[in-house]
């Protein structure tokens, strides 16, 4: 029997760093480039140990901007994991669904078509704002117009499915704002949106200007109050045009939802290939390096932390991560990945937020109600054992 | 030994201002003199609990024998008595100067004199102690020693031309340190034929040998099978064994004399019958006065101390009893709080001593500890004519009941250099001091003298004054006694809910300020729920003041990880982490820290 296996290729590079970004990922400086996609080949032939056991079924390439490179880059890179898998086995390679990240402004023509022939069938084009001056307040290099045309060339040049991230959450944004925005983006009609609540992270540019602490307490509160304001409209006007959040900050029309993510939050098998890509298989976790000449030495060897689950932290992941979807919960996987009853295993948590109209249990699934979504942390951390 | 003469011994203990350099020089005074070989040394052998290592502080005396041959051929026998350093050990501190002929003052090079110095000194002084200062630190680039000699001459009156010039830190010069342990510090002069007469500064535990007395003899011998009295006490015991201090390690001997420094074990139970400061004497042959300045040394600040688990509640019970076989100032007896369970009420001589005792229970015994708010002891005169005395908040008689009530209050003396003397004055208004007078001691410096309050200086009063005085200001207590005050107890509701632990005693002035702060502190401490929840302080049935803690409507992590589950993961893990340490009071989770946020109320003034 073979399993699944969905592949995450990471490009550390960018235009430019956006100010709320805490990603590994930076301008390239000369030579980089070509290092990296040269390393991040070697890594691929030299994890062809997992080809004899997997099947790949879905490839995500993400960063930084991987639009970046020359798309005949993209192609080497999907040609070596194509051909690294079907060197053992036929019929090793062949993905459902193969994601690129883009940014407006950074793709033409001859790029969409190459990436087409490449077999890449999903587009995720970077979006983040409608609004032009939250755009520069983010550091991003486009505009709402940038992101227009490439929507348009996308289409015509075939793809059917793309994604857009938008950031919500600003400070200064308002519920009108937003819905600005989303109504935008929903005048292309992209397949899927991701709509990320801003987390001002340490250490980005970000950082300095709202960490909480900078905040004026009703400085704080206001923007808070706005923050459940907007997520709240979010749902309502995604969900009258059609879209089901079937995860926290993931809306897709009906069959559209992203397989890739999906997997992540099941608990599938995925391998991480690049800087600081994490990966799962087999109930082990592991993550490669940050460093950037750690990685060019040593692409396959360069792991940077490794964890060996326990049966507890199995339990707790698949809780936890599975309150992340709509589906929810299915009790009776539960009971066949680890022969335990869930109500025994969380009996307290179970009552206690069934009861407070948190979590529903139906159909033998425990999924969050709609209020339940908004104060997920609070449940989740009540399913870690 | 028997063979060294009192003329070939010197006692002696080191003073200084916190920082200046105290156990590294006495380090380097035990690594010379070849005691121990520098491999064996571990760093600073004296503080040898890990606490005091790493606060920096001595909590206990510790006592080093040390045999220097100097320069004129003769061997000496060096005992090295090293004192707490803290206000709230001041009585340890002058029970282990009368042990001692003179004492080594260091002064930084760089920094000069400093409160700590000053008040050290005049507490050498009126024990008679010869003092030889000693320049330290010279090898700073800022070190400016003629200043420093300069200033130790005019301020404190005492030659200093002649005073060592030191590093302590990289071993320049010790051996001019010793040699004037020698010439300057007088040897003691003892009677062995006088009834025995030895004061006790310290007195520890130990699994093996039972209750250790540290002594200095003054006049007599004491030896194996001697029958010896505790003059004030009045315990009785027969001597097993009498030694030496090595460093860490007891050596025994056949015999102490007068002029020495030593150990006694006897077939005694617990600490409680050798009080630091009693004298120690041949119960056959007593001699007629004990030494002066012996005080019972009584508990001033009480405070409960629960185990946050309350399974935990016997392992805390045995920690107590072990703590205080070795300290025998600290008290405690049983008791419950609705909203923390099983516990004790324990009595501290001060907030350091509360918080040293707290430490060691939950380093050396793995405890988790829920403290609640230090207070004193209350006189309650009740309406019936009768008194009691209250150390626990949630015991106060209901109001009705009390005519009026009485605190403790202090005699202070606080010296600070006379640019502070505003700011040092105001504390103490504020602290409901009553200001009583003030000398100058000599053109820049002022003695301040205020009686107050006990609990007004148990919280932070000591950090407040050097804060206030760049640690300019040296502060010392007596107590005085009793005194009528208005005060009320103030009662903290979360959710509506009483929480016991959380009540305290205060004056009435003081009682609105104080709870208004309760309340902002708690409102930062308790996470949000669902709902809101309201945080009052009540006297009685009258809110003085209320925050309110907002629910939560949304705490959602949207942010793309990608596969990073890992870090999805530690914030849940974090989150849930922050539970565990929770108390339920009715249905509302309290972090631990809240209750211990309340102690420190003036933080951030």
């Amino acid at each position: 029997m073979y399993k699944d296996l969905s592949v995450y290729i990471h490009i550390p590079f960018c235009v430019k760093k956006c100010n709320y970004c805490d990603f590994v990922s930076a301008p390239p400086e000369p030579g980089q480039l070509k290092a990296y996609a040269d390393a991040l080949c070697k890594e691929i032939k030299l994890s062809a140990a997992y080809a004899d056991n997997f099947n790949i079924k879905t490839v995500f390439i993400g960063g930084g901007t991987p639009s970046l490179y020359d798309s005949s880059v993209m192609t080497y890179i999907l040609d070596t994991l194509k051909s690294t898998f079907e060197n053992r086995r036929r019929g090793s390679y062949i993905p459902e669904e193969v994601t690129i990240e883009c940014n407006p402004g950074t793709l033409d023509r001859n790029k969409l078509s190459d990436y087409k022939r490449a077999g890449i069938n999903r587009l995720s084009i970077g979006l983040q704002s409608a609004d032009d001056k939250e755009l520069k307040l983010l550091g991003r290099i486009h505009t709402y117009e940038d992101w227009e045309k490439s929507m348009k060339l996308a289409r015509e040049c075939g793809f059917n499915n793309i994604n857009t991230d938008i950031i919500s959450g600003l400070l200064g944004q308002t519920v009108e704002s937003f819905e600005d925005t989303l109504k935008k983006v929903l005048a292309y009609s992209p397949e899927h949106i991701s709509v990320y609540s801003l987390i001002v992270e340490e250490g980005t540019p970000f950082y300095e200007t709202y960490a909480p602490e900078k905040l004026s307490k009703e400085e704080a509160d206001k923007w808070e109050e706005e923050d459940r304001l907007i997520y709240e409209m979010t749902n309502r006007v995604l969900s009258k045009y059609g879209y089901d959040r079937y995860e926290i900050s993931n809306y897709a029309k009906k069959g559209c939802e992203s397989r890739h993510n999906m997997v992540y939050w099941r608990r599938g098998n995925y391998l991480g290939l690049g800087i600081s890509a994490a990966s799962l298989i087999n109930d082990v976790r592991f993550a490669n390096t940050d460093s950037f000449s750690e990685y060019i030495a040593a692409p396959y060897g360069s792991i940077k932390s490794k964890e060996v689950l326990t049966e507890d932290e199995k339990m707790s992941e698949s809780a936890f991560l599975a309150l992340r979807t709509s589906y929810g919960i299915s009790c009776k996987k539960f009971y066949d990945d680890f022969g335990k009853d869930i109500h025994e295993i969380y009996a307290e948590a179970i009552k206690k937020w069934t009861e407070s109209g948190m979590l529903i249990e139906r159909d033998g699934r425990i999924f969050c109600s709609e209020k339940g979504i908004n104060i997920c942390n609070m449940i989740m951390a009540d399913f870690v054992l | 030994m028997s063979d060294i003469s009192q003329s070939h011994i010197r006692n002696f203990c080191i003073i200084a201002h916190i920082d200046h350099g105290k156990s590294t020089l006495a380090d380097r005074i035990i690594e010379k003199t070849g005691l121990l070989t520098e491999r064996e040394m571990q760093e600073q052998v004296l503080d040898n609990m890990e606490l005091e290592r790493e606060r920096g502080i001595t909590i206990k005396a510790q006592t080093v024998r040390i045999v220097y041959t100097a320069k004129n051929g003769e061997e000496y026998i060096f005992n090295l008595i090293d004192t707490p350093g803290h206000v709230d050990f001041n009585y340890e501190v002058s029970r282990s100067l009368a042990a001692c002929e003179g004492a080594v003052l260091v002064v930084d090079a760089a920094q000069g004199i400093e409160a700590q110095t000053l008040a050290n000194c005049y507490l050498a002084i009126d024990h008679d102690l010869e003092i030889m200062p000693v320049i330290n630190k010279i090898d700073l680039p800022s070190a400016d020693p003629e200043r420093v000699i300069n200033e130790i001459e005019d301020v404190i009156g005492l030659e200093a031309q002649d005073a060592p010039l030191i590093s302590a830190k990289n071993g320049i010069n010790i051996e001019e340190v010793l040699e004037q342990i020698v010439t300057k510090i007088p040897a003691p002069e003892g009677d062995s034929k006088k009834p025995l007469k030895a004061l006790i500064f310290d007195s520890i535990y130990d699994s093996y040998k039972g209750v250790i007395v540290f002594c200095r003899l003054f006049d007599g011998t004491v030896k194996k099978g001697t029958q010896i009295l505790m003059m004030a006490t009045g315990a009785k015991a027969e001597v097993v064994e009498v030694g030496t201090f090595g460093a860490g390690q007891f050596i025994p001997c056949d015999e102490l004399s007068a002029g020495m420094v030593g150990y006694i074990t006897a077939s005694l139970k617990d600490v409680s019958g050798t009080r630091v400061g009693d004298t120690v004497t041949d119960a056959q042959r007593p001699c007629t006065e004990s030494l002066p300045g012996y005080k019972k040394v009584l508990p001033m600040v009480y405070c409960g101390l629960y185990p946050a688990d309350g399974a935990k509640y016997p392992d805390l019970r045995d920690a107590l009893e072990k703590l205080q076989l070795n300290d025998a100032s600290l008290q405690y007896e049983a008791e419950t709080s609705v909203a923390l369970g099983f516990g004790f009420r324990c009595g501290f001589l001060g907030l350091l001593h509360l918080e040293i005792i707290q430490e060691r229970l939950e380093r050396e015994y793995n405890l988790d500890l829920v403290t609640t708010a230090p207070g004193v002891i209350y006189k309650v005169y009740k309406t019936d004519g009768t008194v009691v005395e209250v150390t626990n908040p949630s015991n106060l008689p209901d109001p009705s009941e009390i005519d009026y009530m009485e605190e403790p209050v202090v005699d202070a003396e606080i010296m600070v250099t006379t640019e502070y003397i505003g700011a040092i004055m105001k504390l103490c208004q504020e602290r409901r001091g009553v200001y009583m007078g003030m000398e100058y001691m000599e053109e820049t410096r002022a003695l301040l003298r205020y009686v107050l309050p006990l609990n007004e200086i148990i919280y932070d009063f000591f950090d407040s004054l050097k804060s206030r005085s760049r640690g300019y200001a040296s502060f010392d207590y007596d107590i005085k006694g009793y005194q009528r005050a208005e005060l009320v107890k103030l009662d903290i509701l979360i959710n509506k809910e009483e929480v016991d632990a959380l009540s305290f005693i205060v004056h009435a002035d003081s009682a609105y300020e104080r709870g208004r702060k309760m309340c902002e502190k708690l409102k930062k401490e308790i996470p949000r729920h669902l709902f809101e929840i309201p945080i009052q302080a009540a006297i009685g049935s009258k809110v003085i003041a209320r925050e309110t803690v907002k629910a939560v409507r949304k705490d959602v992590l949207a942010k793309c990880y990608g596969g990073d589950i890992t870090r999805k993961k530690k914030l849940l893990e974090k989150q849930k982490e922050g539970k565990k340490r929770m108390r339920q009071i009715g249905n509302v989770e309290i972090p631990q820290k809240a209750f211990m946020s309340v102690l420190k109320l003036d933080d951030e003034d």
